[in-house]
């Protein structure tokens, strides 16, 4: 697929301190792309760029392959980045209704099918100060949707929403993308529900964007393993070795190994352990999630 | 930029704050013209046209002296409560995008940040247009409670409004900038205020006092000049025996000129639109 949005050694300085470093994103088009990182890892600060809410200190961003004009963007964009923005004396329909006037789709009817969409349609007059954390979010992506967009800049959208309308939100998007072929760029913490309908992922630390790689990537890099628990895990290893031919084994402990290939077939290794009289404590296969990736990436504990 | 300005328009009339400033504007004009029924007389004595008359009779022939030129200019002149209100107002229309987030919803616009500044300071000039209607509008009502014909000189009160909107115009261009650089809608209402009620004149005096230009800054103090203005030097309705004793249109000093006001008003609002816009450009927006 053709790339959509890139950027080329972005970077964004504050007060001297880099808050992002020569990010080199790739998004290609019909993506579902999940920024992960920690709080000020500068998830944000890389949104706001590409929604040239702020100017880079270095590098550029690409729109399909041309570079972004500040304050002219190439493509049909919309975003929800940071808090939503929204007038909050005014109903969900009447700010809907301004920024349709504003991007000229002042159609009859257009604002309201947007508010069907996010589920706020019976708001009514309610003004949007009024609207609980998950309704302003909601109210959020509704305005991002308004230009139709090619992409949508998301970031961390289902912060604050019950666990129905998480959901909600997260088949609202892969329709938006599988229907109507919107790419999305979208930050969250919750790395579970983000594991669930992204294709592709960046893994952002300390201003750096480490690595991306796809949803089969992090299959093959984020391998499940058979875990075994011995007296002797080096023994263990040994005899698995010369047994089953097996080479991608790692001690995680003296008592603990770890084997990567045959994950497929864990009766294998048991029944050879069992033929063998090799006493083992604990066998079971451990599946790795996006979370234990990421964490065994940055190190840390909170995402 | 049709549609932006659109938005701009369809949000100013949607917005309850410009009726209510509207309606404070005419509260302010009801009192300043209960006012003026009292202290009719006193003036008509000091401007010592009305020798002939006696007692009731003065204070009656002295409030004929009120026509809607007369109140439209009142109502205007020396530190005005109206370019306060227009002010305040401004402040908190202009600001409320960036304060609230909104603006980043528009930054998908080609040129957003433009569109912006001339759809703010467009919309602001047309609520400023409909702010003067309805004192013009208020000064017809109490000139015919007053019991006097109410005669409308176009020319003099589109001249006379027209240049207190080019002083508004720089005004909201002001705004404009203190919200590209402040984005705070607070910061924006007090630079309003301070500006739209003169304030900043007592820092030009003390400038003057120290010799600090070779020029005297308070005479280039634009809303001091525009509460000069005398709206008899425009139009065909000749200056009344009230203005003749005031010395012109204001009893902060002397009346101001057209050609003293034009210059400073488009050339600051030129300067700080400038200004503005390269605040837009190259300062970040924090929402």
């Amino acid at each position: 697929m053709s790339e959509l949005i890139s950027t080329d050694k972005l970077s964004k300085k504050y007060r001297g301190k880099y808050a992002l470093k020569d990010a080199d994103l790739h998004i290609s088009q019909g993506d579902i792309y999940g920024l992960i990182g920690r709080n000020g890892a500068g998830k944000t600060t890389l949104l706001k760029l590409i929604n040239s809410q702020i100017r880079p200190s270095e590098g550029r961003v690409l729109m399909k392959g041309r570079p972004l004009v500040y304050g002219s963007p190439g493509i049909a964009l919309g975003a929800l980045v940071e808090s939503p923005g929204f007038y909050p004396d005014f109903s969900a329909l009447d700010n809907l209704r301004f920024k349709c006037q504003a991007m000229g789709r002042d159609k009859k009817g257009y604002a309201q099918s947007l508010l069907e969409i996010v589920e706020l349609a019976d708001t009514g007059s309610k003004k949007a100060r009024q609207f609980s954390l998950g309704m302003k979010q909601r109210l959020g992506i509704a305005l991002a949707l308004v230009d139709e967009p090619e992409l949508l800049i998301l970031d961390e959208p289902i912060n604050g929403m019950d666990p129905q309308g998480i959901k909600d939100i997260r088949e609202l998007l892969v329709k938006l993308n599988r229907e109507r072929g919107v790419t999305i760029l979208i930050s969250s913490h919750i790395l579970d529900e983000l594991a669930k309908f992204a294709t592709t992922y960046g893994i952002i630390k300390d201003g750096l964007l480490i690595t991306e790689f796809s949803r089969e990537e992090l299959e093959v890099r984020n391998t499940s393993g058979i875990e075994i628990t011995a007296p002797d895990a080096q023994a263990v290893a040994a005899a698995l070795k010369e047994g089953l031919h097996l080479q991608d084994i790692r001690l995680s402990s003296p008592q603990r190994l770890v084997i990567r290939d045959r994950v497929e077939a864990p009766d294998q290794v048991s029944r050879f352990l069992f033929d063998q009289r090799i006493y083992v404590s604990q066998l079971y296969v451990r599946q790795h999630s996006l979370e234990d990736y990421f964490m065994g990436l940055t190190g840390g504990n909170e995402a | 930029m049709i549609n932006y300005l659109l938005m701009d328009f369809r949000r100013l009339f949607k917005t309850r704050g410009f009726y209510l400033t509207c309606l404070w504007a005419l509260v302010l004009l009801g009192i300043m013209a209960t006012a003026s029924w009292f202290l009719a007389d006193q003036l008509a004595r000091n401007a010592g046209g009305l020798a002939a008359f006696s007692g009731d009779q003065i204070i009656s022939e002295a409030r004929k002296l009120f026509n809607v030129s007369r109140f439209a200019s009142f109502f205007m002149s020396g530190t005005s409560f109206m370019h306060l209100f227009l002010a305040v107002f401004a402040a908190g229309f202009i600001s409320r995008e960036h304060q609230s987030g909104y603006f980043k919803n528009l930054l998908s616009i080609r040129g957003a940040r433009e569109k912006w500044l001339v759809g703010k300071q467009l919309s602001m000039l047309g609520a400023g247009v409909v702010f003067y209607l309805v004192i013009i509008l208020g000064s017809v009502l109490v000139t015919l409670l007053f019991g006097n014909q109410p005669v409308i000189d176009l020319a003099q009160l589109g001249a006379f409004f027209g240049l207190h909107l080019t002083a508004d115009l720089a005004l909201f261009a002001l705004l404009c900038l203190a919200t590209a650089f402040f984005q705070s809608r607070a910061a924006v209402m007090v630079v309003g205020m301070v500006f739209s009620f003169n304030m900043q004149a007592l820092l030009y005096l003390l400038i003057d006092q120290i010799n600090f230009l070779p020029f005297k800054l308070s005479e280039y103090g634009m809303m001091g000049l525009a509460g000069r203005l005398d709206i008899f030097s425009f139009g065909s309705t000749p200056p009344d025996m009230l203005s003749s004793m005031m010395g012109g249109g204001s009893l902060t000093g002397p009346a101001t000129t057209p050609g003293e006001l034009l210059p400073v008003s488009l050339g600051l609002w030129a300067v700080l639109t400038v200004l503005s816009l390269l605040t837009l450009r190259y300062r970040d927006y924090k929402g």
